[in-house]
């Protein structure tokens, strides 16, 4: 039934503060055209999400991320 | 000049880390110095630095421009670094403007943090990493053995190559 469920990164890797200096892992939660991957495809809680949103979208202020790519 | 500033503990004290861009037109060797006097502004309002990342040379990921005076700076590439410290409010206040003013800095940015670091590698994984490849690469030892390995196969193969080229 419940095969696909996904556990979120966050949870798993006991990471509490998410900093939006870590691009190689928020790169993680970007698709090709570097928008942000649903957390229904991630797996990612709301909670985290929340905050994962919020460090890509500073990430991207200071030039670390694309807003577009491609 | 503003007069220096002692915490005192009834302050409410908050962490913030400031994040900035400097423009690529600084030469290298200024950049030190520049962070230098940042963190003299932090101080001199009462900051109290808690941990830093001194600038690296960075692509950024889409062009930015900053405008002083009548020059547009278009800029491709920054030196991007971070300082995080503890202060007031009113000395956040002061340290905002003091950016606001600055001619040398693309972007900047406060934030609120912990005092925990939060970088989950301890260090910020961009150029530095690059370069830091590079010059492992440099003393390796197995880029020397290769040329050697070449070198005693050379003079059978010399021979050889030199007589196909005369056939040809």
């Amino acid at each position: 039934m419940n095969t696909n469920i996904k556990k979120c990164y966050f949870t798993e890797n006991n990471i509490k503060y998410i900093d939006f200096k870590d691009v190689e892992l928020l790169r993680k939660f970007l698709n090709p055209h570097a928008r942000i991957i649903s957390r229904k495809r991630t797996g990612v809680t709301a909670k985290h999400q929340r905050n994962l949103a919020m460090a890509i979208k500073r990430s991207r202020f200071m030039g670390l991320l694309p807003f577009v790519s491609r | 000049m503003e007069t220096e500033k002692t915490l005192e503990k009834g302050d409410n004290l908050t962490i913030y880390e400031v994040s900035y861009l400097l423009l690529p037109s600084l030469a290298l060797e200024q950049v030190p110095a520049k962070v230098t006097a940042l963190k003299k502004t932090l101080t001199s309002v009462g900051g109290q630095v808690i941990s830093d990342e001194n600038p690296i040379l960075i692509d950024l990921a889409y062009p930015m421009t900053k405008v002083v005076g009548t020059i547009r700076h278009k800029c491709t590439m920054g030196y991007f670094g971070w300082v995080k410290f503890e202060t007031t409010k009113e000395g956040i206040e002061a340290i905002k403007k003091s950016l606001d003013m600055d001619n040398e800095i693309l972007r900047y940015l406060i934030i609120k943090t912990v005092r925990e670091n939060t970088l989950l590698s301890g260090k910020m994984k961009l150029k530095s990493e690059d370069d830091s490849k590079r010059q492992t690469d440099g003393y390796e030892s197995e880029t020397v053995e290769v040329p050697v390995v070449e070198k005693e196969a050379t003079p059978e193969e010399i021979d050889k190559s030199i007589d196909d080229l005369v056939i040809a």
